[in-house]
């Protein structure tokens, strides 16, 4: 899987929050993209979920533009912003209706998601009664639950202790053995030291490397 | 069924807000039911007392207090009016606010990008649909069957000034084969609740607050409502052309099937071309 992002701005109501984006991003690699709050990591990762149309530029997925040849990557898990779920349904039922979405995976790898970040599958609780610790562990559960190409990441160790970040860092570096394309927004520089193997710069809407 | 389809579905029928709205559409329902019960009762007493007094007087209907002339979308009592009222609220609350909510909270993100905006759409309309649709002819359906074991049920007889004029939708079928007529009300019923539900898909995200969103149709028949009402008074004669009444199987003013069907056929169009713009078009960042 390549991503590659051609001369990409996006423009929001008159704020330009991305500028001249240039980035090419392959399978099996964990990309960083660091910068303060509104930097326009967010929105770089959107970009590339196809969740937004750069306003001039192009992105393309393996040579496909995205929003004219694909709507979205086919093989896409992400945690965006804060994570979103029903909240009264459990975690598993959240993952339950995700999964039967697309049909690629069933109740056992819901299960299975839950355990790798550490929650229980069988907790009866509604996913309004989660801790924040708990809800952002579900939400990197969605995330890798189809065991996607390319998983977008954004600020994954939220709310999460110590041993939860390393849990979710262990996890991070299975999905890129298994050839996933990884990027990981944080504004925690030492996080991505640690975990990426090459990391962006996010500078009022800039990527330098 | 799709894997899409299911999953909007299943949450539909599973919300609080379907039970919810089922619950007072019932409420009303019962609040008609016990009126009738009563009304009936009364009638019966007087018809027994007519014939105890002059027997040979007592023509032998009971037309005047039948089913078809004491059914919900046809009579006017407390719970009917509720119903005639607030019936646009009943087809958003079940599911109509859930798009709003899914693009707010960012599960609209997680289903789109597995599943594209065109599935997504047409998932999230049959589900808004059918919920709706489910909830107002559900209704419909529940206070016809109930009344049926509490009112006499006669065909109704011109006689008796049934509320059914003639030339109005499906008169033919009221006055030969009335169950039929209501039966296909119900249908209507069914279809006004789906095509009003999916108008909360036309205000998209514009409103902040699920509350407007499901307060969005009924707003808008009751405006629409005025409209036709101040047209009415210019012209002095209309057919009837707002769908807050052309629920009614006898509503106050002439309602011809080529009515009913056009300003649903017009409220549809609102709803899906509209939705279809907000949910796939619009972009949200």
């Amino acid at each position: 899987m390549e991503i590659l992002i051609e001369n990409a701005s996006k423009t929001i109501r008159g704020a330009e929050v991305l500028k001249d984006v240039n980035l090419r991003l392959t399978g099996g690699t964990i990309y960083g993209l660091r910068g303060p709050n509104g930097s326009g990591k967010t929105m770089l990762l959107r970009l590339m979920a196809g969740l937004i149309r750069p306003t001039a530029g192009r992105v393309l997925l393996d040579g496909k533009e995205l929003g004219k040849e694909l709507d979205f990557p086919p093989s896409l898990g992400m945690l965006l912003e804060n994570p979103a779920f029903l909240p009264e349904y459990t975690g598993l039922r959240n993952l339950i209706l995700l999964a039967q979405i697309q049909n690629r995976v069933g109740a056992s790898e819901a299960r299975q998601a839950l355990l790798d970040v550490g929650l229980e599958p069988d907790d009866r609780r509604a996913y309004r009664k989660y801790s924040l610790g708990m809800k952002q562990r579900l939400g990197i559960a969605a995330a890798i639950l189809d065991k996607p190409e390319m998983l977008l990441l954004d600020e994954p160790t939220n709310a999460l202790d110590a041993a939860g970040s390393a849990l979710i860092e262990d996890l991070i570096r299975r999905e890129r053995d298994r050839g996933a394309l990884v990027v990981v927004a944080s504004h925690d520089g030492a996080f991505l030291e640690r975990l990426a193997e090459e990391i962006y710069t996010v500078t009022e809407g800039r990527v330098a490397k | 069924m799709s894997g899409t389809l299911k999953s909007e579905l299943w949450k539909a029928f599973h919300s609080k807000m379907f039970l919810l709205a089922l619950a007072a559409g019932l409420l009303m329902s019962a609040a008609n039911i016990l009126q009738n019960s009563a009304t009936v009762a009364e009638m019966t007493e007087n018809t027994l007392r007519f014939l105890q007094e002059d027997p040979e007087r007592f023509s032998g209907g009971h037309g005047g207090f039948s089913l078809f002339m004491l059914w919900l979308l046809i009579y006017f009592s407390l719970g009917a009016l509720a119903f005639d009222f607030y019936w646009p609220i009943l087809a958003a609350l079940p599911y109509g606010w859930s798009y709003l909510k899914e693009r707010r909270s960012g599960v609209y993100d997680q289903l789109v990008t597995r599943m594209g905006k065109k599935a997504y759409f047409r998932a999230k309309y049959a589900a808004v649909f059918l919920s709706g649709g489910a909830v107002v002819g559900g209704t419909a359906l529940f206070d016809l069957l109930v009344n049926a074991l509490i009112c006499p049920v006669e065909t109704p007889n011109i006689m008796d000034l049934p509320p059914v004029s003639n030339g109005s939708c499906l008169s033919a079928l009221y006055f030969h084969a009335p169950w039929l007529f209501c039966l296909a009300f119900c249908g209507l019923a069914f279809l006004w609740g789906g095509v009003t539900g999916t108008l909360c898909l036309a205000v998209g995200t514009l409103p902040r607050l699920q509350v407007f969103v499901i307060l969005f149709p009924y707003l808008l028949y009751y405006v629409w409502n005025m409209l036709y009402a101040q047209l009415r008074v210019h012209f002095g004669y209309l057919p009837l052309l707002s769908p807050l009444l052309l629920i009614q199987a006898s509503p106050d003013y002439f309602n011809p099937g080529w009515a009913v069907f056009s300003v649903m056929s017009l409220v549809a169009l609102l709803g899906s071309v509209i939705g279809y713009w907000q949910v796939t078009k619009r972009e949200f960042s």
